[in-house]
């Protein structure tokens, strides 16, 4: 494969990539390694032709034989209209190897194969997508995070799968991945690149803490309620149960506790996108408390949910995703993300999934004045380069009066915003400490 | 199945509710058939209030809408007012005259639309022009679409005779929408990520058009096929009148206007049943056809 001064640009905007050369011979295996937003992606799609109807590409990808393109798992890769067999079989013309390479991924089940993509787990969509792509007997395979969504033992299994089928076969491997173990386990020699864009630091100053009430969470209880077919709704479990407590303008408190404590459910009870039985949430406003509404104020709490690039429209450019949000597209704002000003009029589409997650992010922060942004794991599906510049620009905005409820099971995002934690457990308030050192001492 | 039993029921609510709506509509108009028959003078008040009483339109409207849905599901719709008839009686050859131009012009407009639609992406052919073409369709009035056709048939010295001239115009009516959403939806679907990645991985042809990109696009499709059958009969009631085929179109419109109300009534509830049926039916296609809809999401859970 001979990729030669590949150029991609959307519209009239600077190139995404540029001048990327890169040759692999037989059997040869290359990780490509970079931040978030580097190209890395635009490299590996536009070698298999996949890029955006609006980019523009310059110059040469040869390929002697055929590309298998692995692309990072999301729902969309895959035809929810067939079973996870079938979508291999397409290529396979054939059961029994379908089979054959369904048992080698650990996929071997009949349910698993009989299974729709909707009702597979990430990782078992990943092996899916791996499989499609070696069942073509590709001459290179061109993989983007392949392990990304995958437990450290099916990433073993996986690596170990592409590692036997190129050396089997002689198969060139191009690897994008954030995991540096990924390149090791399959000896790849590493080609590092760096974005065209080189953010200067952002400026970090210490934080005053201000003790101005902003909401009280008193007593709120609710029921997880479940609709029989004649739509009588009954209790079917409890999500919350007497939660109280209480934040100050400009505070960061962080919600930790295991999967299905509520921690979600509260903050969509705080952020109005849910209802609860009994209880109140009240906001402090003009040295007056205030009863929730429903919908929310949008200038008072924002929610940011897992995965904030999917809440923006791809069609549709940076500034008109920051219109609808602050009224005026305000290409000053993008610095604060380390995204340069110049992108303004660039498509959403045309981002890469850690640059959607800041822009998402931004424009939740832009659309409220002191309010409150609740951010629902929202940082977990992010790589560490992302996550780093999300954070200093959410310490930043702190000290502007900014207040961030946190929720997440990553107790180092709590730690360096400096966060207040509240500990859920089964739908209760289990601890709520001072601070994050206090807890862990 | 708990979900097709929801929508069933769904409808059959539907179904009461606007045969109600109905009903009562007809109850809100001042006067009836008899209304005119107060300036005859050789007919007292007593008597015609007498006339009224014997077709039980002076009885409480509950009752008469329940006497009316009784009478309805054994088949009996009543007397037309106006002809002295059974309605059933007049109704149906009409309705079989409605449903010779209805179905074929159903059929023949999908097939064309969402067949020319497919083609067009097959052999690449510049899908540009199907849209702004489709939109300027959707506006010629019927009126002017059958004149058109006519004018168009003798300008190629084709006859047109018979049941073909009010089926090439109700064609030439609903085609417009069929094709708008046809280009639409497979435009969409050939951009989808899954449909791109199939086809990055050399399924081609006949393959990627009928199991991936036409397969993406049914679900709006199916939708628009169930609304676009009541569609299809109520613009034939007007293409009916314009061509003068002996359809339901010519005998609703006299019957409105000599206030016959039993036919009225009966022509708008059967409509909404058509309307009822043919989207419970887009629903169970789309429960068949969508392993999102039919099977539970989370299995492995």
């Amino acid at each position: 494969m001979d990729i030669r001064d590949l150029r991609v640009s959307y519209g009239s905007a600077p190139p995404v990539v540029d001048a990327f050369s890169l040759a692999l011979g037989r059997g040869d295996r290359v990780g490509l390694a970079g931040e978030s937003g580097c190209g890395k992606t635009t490299v590996l799609r536009a070698a298999t032709g996949l890029l955006q109807e609006t980019g523009v590409m310059a110059g040469t990808v040869t390929i002697a034989g055929r590309a298998g393109y692995i692309p990072q798992e999301s729902l969309q890769s895959l035809s929810p209209y067939l079973t996870a067999a079938a979508q291999v079989t397409e290529l396979t013309r054939s059961r029994q190897e379908t089979a054959r390479l369904f048992a080698r991924v650990g996929l071997g089940e009949k349910r698993i194969m009989d299974a729709y993509p909707h009702q597979l787990s990430g990782g078992e969509r990943q092996r899916v997508l791996i499989i499609q792509a070696l069942a073509l007997r590709p001459a290179a395979i061109l993989a983007d995070e392949p392990t990304s969504n995958l437990d450290p033992d099916n990433e073993a299994l996986v690596l170990h799968f592409l590692d036997e089928y190129a050396s089997e076969t002689g198969a060139a491997i191009l690897i994008a991945s954030h995991r540096e173990r990924v390149f090791r386990t399959l000896g790849c020699r590493v080609h590092r690149m760096t974005p065209e864009f080189q953010p200067g630091a952002a400026p970090r100053r210490p934080g005053v803490a201000s003790l101005q009430p902003l909401l009280t969470v008193g007593n709120v209880t609710k029921n997880f309620t479940r609709r029989d077919w004649l739509t009588r709704t009954k209790p079917v479990a409890r999500a919350l149960d007497h939660v109280s407590f209480e934040m100050q303008r400009g505070e960061c408190v962080a919600i930790l506790g295991p999967s299905g404590a509520g921690k979600s459910t509260l903050a969509r009870c705080i952020a109005g996108r849910e209802t609860f039985d009994s209880g109140s949430i009240e906001w402090h406003e003009a040295g007056e408390w205030h009863e929730a509404g429903k919908p929310a104020v949008a200038e008072r709490v924002q929610l940011v949910q897992q995965e904030p690039s999917e809440s923006l429209n791809p069609g549709v450019t940076i500034a008109a995703a920051l219109k609808e949000a602050c009224g005026r597209p305000d290409a000053e704002l993008l610095p604060q993300v380390r995204l340069p000003r110049e992108w303004l009029n660039r498509k959403v589409s045309a981002l890469s999934e850690g640059q959607r997650a800041r822009v998402a992010i931004l424009r939740s922060a832009a659309r409220l004045k002191n309010g409150l942004l609740i951010l629902d794991e929202s940082l977990s599906g992010l790589d560490a380069a992302t996550r780093g510049h999300i954070l200093s620009y959410l310490a930043g905005q702190q000290e502007r009066g900014l207040s961030i409820l946190l929720v997440t099971h990553d107790a180092d995002a709590a730690m360096e915003l400096g966060a207040r934690v509240v500990r859920m457990e089964a739908g209760r308030i289990a601890a709520s400490d001072a601070h994050l050192m206090a807890l862990s001492q | 199945m708990i979900f097709l039993l929801r929508k069933a029921l769904i409808s059959l609510i539907q179904f009461f509710v606007i045969s109600i709506a109905v009903f009562l509509f007809f109850r809100l108009l001042p006067g009836d058939i008899y209304t005119v028959e107060l300036e005859n003078p050789q007919i007292s008040k007593a008597s015609l209030e007498g006339i009224r009483e014997a077709h039980g339109l002076t009885q409480s409207w509950p009752r008469r809408y329940v006497n009316w849905l009784a009478s309805s599901a054994k088949g009996d719709f009543g007397d037309s007012l106006a002809y002295g008839i059974p309605v059933r009686q007049l109704l149906a050859p009409r309705i079989r005259g409605t449903l010779e131009v209805a179905i074929p012009a159903l059929l023949l407009s999908w097939a064309l639309g969402l067949g020319g639609a497919i083609s067009a992406g097959v052999f690449g052919i510049a899908p540009t022009i199907f849209e702004p073409g489709a939109t300027a369709a959707t506006i010629v009035p019927d009126v002017a679409a059958v004149s058109l056709i006519l004018w168009a048939a003798v300008w190629l010295g084709i006859s047109i005779t018979g049941i073909w001239l009010p089926i090439a115009g109700l064609t030439f009516g609903l085609l417009p929408v069929v094709v708008f959403h046809s280009v639409r939806e497979l435009r969409h679907a050939q951009k989808l990520e899954f449909v791109r990645i199939a086809e990055s991985r050399g399924i081609s042809g006949s393959r990627i058009w009928l199991q991936f990109v036409l397969r993406a696009a049914l679900n709006p499709l199916v939708s628009l096929a169930g609304l676009s059958v009541a569609a299809a009969i109520s613009s034939s009631f007007v293409v009916e009148v314009l061509t003068g085929w002996p359809g339901i179109g010519p005998l609703f419109l006299e019957a409105v206007q000599a206030r016959d109300y039993s036919i009225v009534q009966t022509v708008l509830v059967m409509l909404a049943g058509v309307l009822i049926v043919s989207n419970f039916a887009a629903e169970i296609a789309l429960y068949r056809l969508d392993p999102r809809i039919r099977l539970p999401h989370e299995r492995f859970r």
